[in-house]
């Protein structure tokens, strides 16, 4: 079997094409379609507004252009330039680099956890996780929480919902007197929102596709609340608008923003897209007073409290280095640990054979079937105690081709190719 | 008459101060109709040329605008500024001579003009700078540049100071051009020359941008309006200075 991870970042791709992929990726039917079957045995779906990823388990090992191909996504072929594939200890490393967000567009950022664990959970759910991806995630998990207590990456590290609030503030300036509406009711959501208040931003709306979450969030924030479909009807008397919602339809047009423009009277409107895939018309850029900007344009305000996080992010670096090598080493003894399972399944099914011949025959009572049981079982133990002892050994050193020839040996037939996980 | 319109000018300041308080109406209302009064008396006691009753009666119209304005939520930002440029008129309605004063009187009073002249047109400059500053900003937030946006004043900032320096341009450049052309009249000196010609296009020109605002344009138009401003301000001073003009003819 082959731990893979292919996909884009905010580094290699535009948010474009990140959104593209998206698209394709989070539809819910992504994997049902694709399918858990011989072709991939375990899979991962990681999509936020920076990254979009696949984390996933086949069973033989595969080039770049087959990563394309094993999913369905031949139509992304052509920008194969921008993805990033990764294979075996290098997936290990990636994820544990991006789950300590040493990967994130805001080093020392947060919400990349809380994402992983979302998608991870979803996926676990779901049943398309197995041995290799839990072991890999949950490694991922305690490394991000080891991280983030006993380093500083975090200090002074910005949410992108704190960029976006502190791009609304360049515009509006003094945020006491500005209304605010907020599209989705998630995560990010609710950043954005707390930001704004601790910015003193008192007249916040919430926008949800789903009416009683936008009414919950907004009593907690004593803001008020709209369904989606209204949101043009309020535009008029709001002058910064986020948006943290998925699913990819635009919410606001051109068309729409130009006649709010003429009611308001030109004074600024701010549109900040947290969305990947984005949810504002890209076009409203080309309106005169409005602003928008999307996640990629935040880049360049994240830079807040950087020095002190770069030099933390050195040892953060250490930490995955070495989280990842000792994950990586045990994933592979689970593997021979199943490998070595199967070699006295093995033997265990001839045995039973060998017990099930002699009891045809009649020629033994029950008690001596039970003692022949017994006296196999040990025979089998102590053949099999000195090979197994020696594949312990040759983990221990790492030398995993040897272990396989081994491994090849004692099952009698060559394995189909596990030297990568 | 001095001591009323000392009177007046606390009046109008402590309402510049405090004017977002509702219990400044009442001294407001109460000073518009000592205002109007001392107009009326003014007008009943002097030549109605006379300088004084100009800037008296100029200020007065600019109290009417607060009047107006203080209930009307989006133009309320002008409040102060007209309430400071009342209190200002008047101050110099108190310095000014009449028209039948010693040649020591009319220096003072021509130093007030060009002050006050001056004024406007700094404001006007400063205006037009900022204009540039929110156009710039504007571009770099258009560009999506942020790199090095902190460093840059907030638009809303760079558009209420734009705004601010336009009012404060325009009520110089209104208050000098009375002072001017009442003691013009009343001296009977006044004749067009191109600084007449400069300042009465410069004061219709921020005139109608000010008018603009409150008709609802927002910041851009402003930022716009003082950038051309200042273009236009540029080519009279060149243009007058080629003349040698300056009221010369007047003065000399």
């Amino acid at each position: 079997m082959t731990l893979i991870a292919f996909g884009v970042n905010h580094n290699t791709a535009s948010v474009e094409l990140r959104e593209q992929f998206a698209r394709i990726v989070d539809a819910q039917s992504f994997v049902e379609q694709i399918g858990l079957t011989s072709s991939v045995l375990e899979c991962v779906v990681l999509s936020t507004c920076n990254r979009v990823e696949i984390y996933a388990v086949v069973p033989n090992s595969v080039n770049e252009d087959q990563f394309f191909e094993i999913f369905g996504l031949s139509e992304l072929k052509s920008f194969i330039e921008h993805f990033y594939t990764y294979t075996s200890d290098a997936v290990v490393r990636h994820l544990f680099r991006v789950v300590s967000s040493l990967d994130s567009m805001i080093l020392g950022e947060n919400q990349i956890l809380s994402q992983a664990r979302i998608a991870y959970q979803l996926s676990v759910e779901r049943e398309w996780t197995g041995a290799i991806l839990r072991r890999l995630f949950e490694r991922a998990f305690k490394l991000a929480k080891e991280v983030r207590t006993h380093t500083a990456i975090s200090e002074g590290a910005v949410s992108i919902g704190r960029v976006g609030v502190e791009l609304a503030q360049q515009v509006l300036g003094d945020l006491g007197m500005v209304s605010a509406l907020i599209i989705g009711a998630g995560e990010h959501g609710q950043l954005v929102a707390n930001n704004f208040k601790t910015q003193g931003l008192r007249n916040i709306t919430i926008a949800n596709r789903t009416i009683e979450r936008a009414q919950e969030f907004a009593q907690q924030i004593d803001g008020s609340y709209c369904a989606l479909d209204n949101v043009s009807d309020i535009l008029e008397k709001i002058d910064v608008v986020v948006s943290s919602v998925g699913g990819g339809e635009i919410i606001v047009d051109k068309d729409m923003v130009r006649s709010v423009m003429r009611n308001r009277r030109y004074k600024p409107l701010v549109f900040i897209d947290l969305s990947v895939p984005r949810v504002f018309d890209v076009a409203l850029h080309e309106l005169d007073d409005v602003y928008l900007f999307d996640v990629d344009d935040l880049r360049g305000l994240t830079d807040q409290g950087e020095s002190l996080r770069r030099s933390e992010a050195l040892i953060v670096e250490g930490m995955a280095q070495e989280a990842s090598q000792d994950c990586w080493r045990l994933l592979h003894a689970d593997q021979h640990n199943r490998t070595i399972g199967q070699v006295f399944q093995n033997a265990s099914t001839l045995c039973n054979k060998e017990l099930e011949r002699l009891k045809s025959q009649e020629e033994f009572s029950e008690e001596q079937l039970h003692v022949i049981q017994r006296s196999l079982e040990s025979l089998v133990r102590k053949i099999y105690h000195h090979p197994v002892q020696y594949v312990h050994g040759l983990a221990n050193e790492g030398k995993n081709n040897e272990i396989q020839n081994v491994m090849n040996i004692l099952l009698g037939s060559k394995l189909p190719e596990e030297n990568d996980s | 008459m001095t001591w009323l319109v000392v009177l007046l000018i606390v009046a109008y300041g402590l309402v510049a101060l405090f004017e977002r308080r509702v219990s400044v109406r009442v001294p407001l209302y109460v000073a518009s109709i000592v205002h109007v009064s001392l107009l009326g008396w003014l007008m009943s006691s002097i030549s109605w040329v006379d300088p004084k009753i100009g800037l008296v009666g100029v200020s007065w119209l600019l109290m009417a605008g607060v009047i107006w304005f203080i209930e009307t939520p989006k133009v309320r930002s002008l409040v102060p500024a007209l309430v400071a440029s009342t209190a200002l008129m008047l101050t110099m309605a108190l310095l000014a001579p009449n028209s039948a004063s010693s040649i020591d009187d009319v220096q003072l009073w021509i130093s007030i003009h060009l002050l006050l002249i001056l004024i406007g047109y700094l404001g006007c400059v400063l205006g037009g700078v900022l204009g540039g500053a929110y156009v710039f900003v504007s571009a770099k937030l258009k560009s999506r540049k942020l790199k090095e946006i902190r460093q840059y004043p907030t638009l809303t900032t760079i558009a209420k100071y734009n705004f601010l320096s336009i009012g404060l341009g325009t009520v110089g450049l209104l208050a000098g051009v009375v002072m001017g052309v009442f003691w013009a009249l009343s001296t009977e000196q006044f004749r067009f020359d191109v600084t007449w010609v400069m300042s009465f296009v410069m004061l219709g020109w921020y005139s109608v941008g000010l008018v603009g605002h409150l008709m609802g344009r927002q910041a851009r138009w402003n930022a716009w309006f003082s950038i051309i401003g200042l273009g236009l301000l540029a080519v009279f001073f060149v243009f007058t200075s080629l003349l040698g003009s300056w009221h010369l003819g007047v003065l000399g």
